[in-house]
């Protein structure tokens, strides 16, 4: 199932949301820049996720979910059993998120690839990813690429 | 971009899929402006200057202010050799400095699982490649190195060599966009002979051709579109490159080329003649299995923005 169309946070978003809870069977959902921004899709999605028992690679890229989104699907994240990719490039998470996120991560010990490019960490995002990493035993690929356009990324000199 | 990045980066597809981000890879946020009061967010298109405006911008200049704060880094460094399936790391553009790029390098010894590796985009810088080199001589499983973007030169590279050598399981490098021109271009030619399984090589940016001091940066760096993935354009030069004795001809009517400075240039068209198989003439590869069958050569005007 590839959705690749602006889904908002109108009624579409929404429908879509509930219908998910009922995909008992999906293994693949990718939902990459489709205009997830305020808490309600994320807050439905999330509440959708532990429907999705057979979900193995979830892509929610190039939304902008911020520390709101995360903590509304972290939740969900962590009643996915099969999940083994998870993609959240671009989600402007920010440390807050990161927190968010690093919560659901500790229980995800299933997960093999995760992507966090482009989330904007700073210094207390890695900390406190540093603090979860540790419990994704399976995980064989780490992008935290291009977390630099930020003032004063997790290593970077502040800039002038 | 969102599908090529999933792509190449997904655990199952290791190593050979791996596919370069784009060389100036500009803000990949949501083009969607945040918009707190929850009503309906029309689809805009406009990326929002917000992210932009603190000059994060890619300069040419390094920042030199306040020391670096690196316990983020320390941190997640430390949790990274932890993780004992971990094949694939990407931390590249991530502009860590040589004092970032230190700390990663302390953690590389016990990153010994790792296949694939990209520090592209981190500034790491000729002087700082000394410090590196350990580390990176460490990782023996290593299929894909991407070091593009580094301000890498001739005395980086030198530093670089011997732990070069050693990644027998090499099958992609990546060293575009660095000021590879002269010494840059003879060490990487003697490093070629040791990586028999090589078969992807990306120059993009190098400035190959170019013969003097650095360049000035031209107009904010965006030079680079045509980028790093020319496959197509990489042929032309390589047909010239595999062909070693045309390869000083090829180079003199290369632009702001000094026949003096020829030799490094000429020394790398032979290495990696030696090996090419997209030469269709008679010069018969030696090694048809293993050789390079990908190589990027774009962009090598010295204008381009370089560290």
């Amino acid at each position: 199932m590839e959705q690749d169309w602006a889904l908002g946070d109108g009624k579409e978003g929404r429908d879509l949301m509930l219908a998910l809870a009922s995909s008992t069977r999906l293994r693949q959902l990718a939902l990459c820049n489709t205009n997830i921004t305020t808490v309600q899709t994320p807050k439905l999605l999330g509440a959708a996720l532990p429907s999705l028992t057979a979900l193995e690679a979830l892509d929610l890229s190039c939304n902008r979910l911020g520390a709101a989104g995360a903590r509304s699907l972290a939740a969900g994240l962590v009643r996915l059993p099969a999940l083994t990719e998870l993609n959240l490039r671009a989600t402007a998470l920010h440390d807050a998120g990161a927190l968010e996120l690093a919560r659901a991560l500790v229980s995800m010990a299933s997960l093999k690839s995760l992507i966090l490019r482009n989330t904007q960490l700073h210094v207390k995002g890695a900390s406190v990813l540093a603090a979860a990493l540790p419990s994704l035993t399976a995980l064989e690929a780490l992008d935290l690429g291009n977390n630099r356009r930020v003032e004063q990324n997790f290593a970077s000199p502040p800039r002038a | 971009m969102t599908a090529r990045a999933r792509v190449c980066l997904s655990a199952r597809s290791v190593c050979k899929a791996y596919v370069e981000p784009e060389p100036f890879e500009e803000s990949a946020a949501p083009a969607v402006a945040a918009d707190k009061g929850g009503k309906k967010a029309p689809p805009a298109k406009k990326a929002p200057p917000k992210d932009d405006k603190k000059g994060a911008k890619k300069g040419a200049e390094p920042a030199e202010a306040a020391p670096a704060d690196v316990t983020g880094l320390k941190r997640l460094t430390a949790a990274l050799t932890r993780l004992p399936a971990l094949k694939m790391l990407d931390l590249g553009d991530n502009r860590m400095g040589p004092a970032g790029m230190g700390v990663v390098a302390e953690a590389l010894p016990q990153l010994t699982t790792l296949e694939l590796l990209a520090i592209r985009g981190n500034d790491l810088g000729d002087e700082a490649a000394e410090a590196f080199a350990p580390g990176l001589e460490a990782l023996l499983r290593l299929h894909t190195l991407d070091l593009a973007d580094n301000r890498l030169g001739g005395e980086g590279l030198g530093y670089l060599q011997a732990a070069l050598s050693q990644l027998t399981a090499l099958q992609g490098l990546h060293l575009g966009w660095n000021p590879l021109a002269g010494e840059g271009a003879a060490k990487l030619a003697a490093t070629l002979a040791s990586l028999p399984q090589l078969s992807t090589l990306t120059l993009a940016g190098c400035a190959l051709s170019h013969t003097g001091p650095p360049p000035e940066p031209a107009g904010g760096g965006k030079g680079g579109k045509g980028g790093a993935k020319g496959g197509k354009d990489a042929k032309k030069p390589a047909a010239k490159a595999a062909q070693p004795k045309k390869g000083a001809a090829a180079a003199d009517s290369a632009k702001d080329d000094e026949p003096s400075e020829i030799k490094p240039l000429e020394r790398l068209a032979q290495a990696i003649g030696s090996r090419s198989t997209l030469e269709v003439s008679q010069s018969t590869p030696l090694r048809r299995d293993v050789d390079i069958d990908m190589l990027t050569l774009t962009n090598q005007w010295p204008t381009h923005r370089m560290g």
